[in-house]
């Protein structure tokens, strides 16, 4: 009974942690809009770290977490409600169908498939914008946003292995 | 009982897609409502993005100062190219004051012909801006100031440089500028050169296109386009962009203010409600100026967004005169 507490205390204790370091990204994301080179196409860092915990933490990156976060975004950012949540609910669905592949394999191909699933997002915010304002989207800033976040993913990827053995660590040290 | 618990487990799988599927339409759904401007969906925005402004200022605070840093630094790099250009500028500008004090003058005599009426003055509110747009779905930015400064939708945003967007949505101390490259901003405009009437159209990119300029009038790479005053929203006479491109038909517009280095910006806030009734509109009867090379309209706001009244124009003119 007691060790069932722990864990759930533990579990609330990481759901609350990944809320407030996910909100705190995604503003600063947002902030980072005032650095000129990346006016209005800031890198979605936030979809990094999204997939990122899909695959190293599964059960904290829960469906009710991207929604809070995703129309926290969209609300800075003035956003269609939900439009952001869609995006990291297509990375959960994704993950939820290659973790088990994803869990033994190389960081390149974990890049690989990063790079592949924000293709597919890419694909996703084109349609979605054609439908929401009837035009075409400006496909350089879109490329050259997804680009970036791609580039960048080895950098968080880095980060979440060295966050996962420190925790590890800290377990074996308990 | 493996069989059981494959079950189980196939079972726990269905229910998690399922959810995901579900909560997935659930945005589908929200970003439909948000499209169908319900106003209940607005006045939640409203309160929403009050909520969250503090925040973000916060938050924005060791951004701007990174910004700002790498802006020294750059500047700093291209100071001696910088001090070269700033001569040729004020070598340029010291020609154009010269001919826009001619101008002026000129322009003075043809409102006491015309009878055209100055319209009221705007008070001007600067405002800080908190969050830029981080993505290209919407060109839009928030700023520090809401109804406690006055500001109404459909407030024009300035800079010294031109204008910037139009107020959107006031929340009780914030704000909402949908910038004129956001693709539902749509200026009326007129070509400074020959005063030809046009629509400006954002593309959610850096450029504007501009869009129902009559076929007869004759456009110039690197002419001024500025606001008409037509539609009763925005003030007359504030410097929208330059064409930078013609090609078949496709005329691009690049805005006079650099929309990527926003920091502070001023809100012409005025005591009218900027939409006025339908008889003021159709008060605006227009009749285009006769092509002139000469004519250059400096009609409309300085660079802290004040207009001048008909009476500092007349005193300054007498002044001229004496």
């Amino acid at each position: 009974m007691v060790d069932i507490d722990l864990r759930t205390d533990r579990i609330l204790l990481h759901y609350v942690l990944a809320f407030v370091g996910l909100t705190v990204l995604v503003f600063l994301e947002s902030a980072l809009g005032l650095i000129p080179t990346f006016y209005g196409s800031v890198p979605k860092v936030s979809l990094c770290v999204v997939f990122l915990l899909a695959l190293y933490a599964p059960h904290v990156a829960s469906i009710y977490l991207v929604l809070a976060i995703g129309i926290i975004f969209d609300t800075i950012q003035s956003n269609p409600f939900g439009y952001t949540s869609s995006l990291y609910l297509i990375i959960l669905l994704v993950m939820d169908w290659r973790r088990p592949a994803l869990m033994a394999a190389d960081d390149v191909i974990i890049w690989f498939e990063f790079i592949l699933t924000v293709m597919a997002l890419t694909l996703y915010m084109f349609i979605v914008f054609m439908i929401y304002h009837g035009h075409w989207p400006p496909v350089s800033e879109m490329i050259f946003q997804i680009g970036f976040t791609a580039m960048l993913f080895p950098v968080f990827n880095w980060i979440a292995i060295l966050a996962r053995q420190f925790s590890q660590y800290i377990g074996v040290v308990k | 009982m493996a069989r059981a618990q494959g079950d189980r487990k196939r079972g726990r799988k269905t229910t998690s897609i399922a959810s995901h599927v579900l909560i997935f339409l659930a945005c589908l759904m929200l970003m439909t409502l948000g499209k169908a401007d319900i106003s209940a969906m607005n006045s939640l925005r409203t309160v929403m993005t009050g909520l969250v402004t503090p925040i973000a200022d916060l938050v924005a605070v060791p951004v701007r100062a990174v910004a700002l840093m790498v802006e020294s630094a750059q500047a700093a790099a291209n100071l001696r190219e910088e001090n070269l250009k700033l001569k040729e500028d004020v070598k340029r500008l010291s020609r154009w004051r010269l001919k826009a004090e001619i101008l002026q003058t000129e322009n003075l005599q043809l409102r006491s012909v015309s009878g055209v009426i100055v319209p009221e003055a705007s008070e001007a509110v600067s405002a800080r801006v908190i969050a830029v747009n981080a993505d290209s779905f919407a060109h839009v930015v928030m700023i520090n100031v809401g109804q406690n400064m006055g500001i109404r939708r459909g407030h024009a945003v300035t800079t010294t440089d031109g204008l910037v967007g139009i107020i959107i949505d006031v929340g009780a101390r914030h704000s909402q500028v949908l910038l004129l490259t956001d693709i539902n901003a749509m200026i009326p405009v007129i070509l400074s050169s020959s005063s030809w009437p046009a629509t400006t159209v954002g593309l959610n990119s850096t450029t504007l296109k501009l869009r129902f300029l009559p076929k007869e009038a004759m456009v110039a790479i690197d002419e001024l386009v500025q606001t008409s005053g037509h539609g009763g929203i925005l003030p007359a006479g504030i410097p929208v962009g330059r064409v930078v491109s013609i090609k078949d038909d496709q005329i691009k517009i690049k805005p006079v203010v650099d929309l990527r280095r926003l920091s502070f910006v001023s809100v012409l806030v005025t005591d009218k409600d900027p939409v006025f009734s339908t008889q003021d509109l159709l008060n605006q009867a227009y009749s285009p100026l006769p092509p002139s090379d000469d004519t250059f309209t400096l009609q409309g706001l300085n660079a802290v967004g004040e207009r001048q009244s008909s009476d500092v124009l007349e005193n300054k003119a007498e002044e001229g005169g004496n």
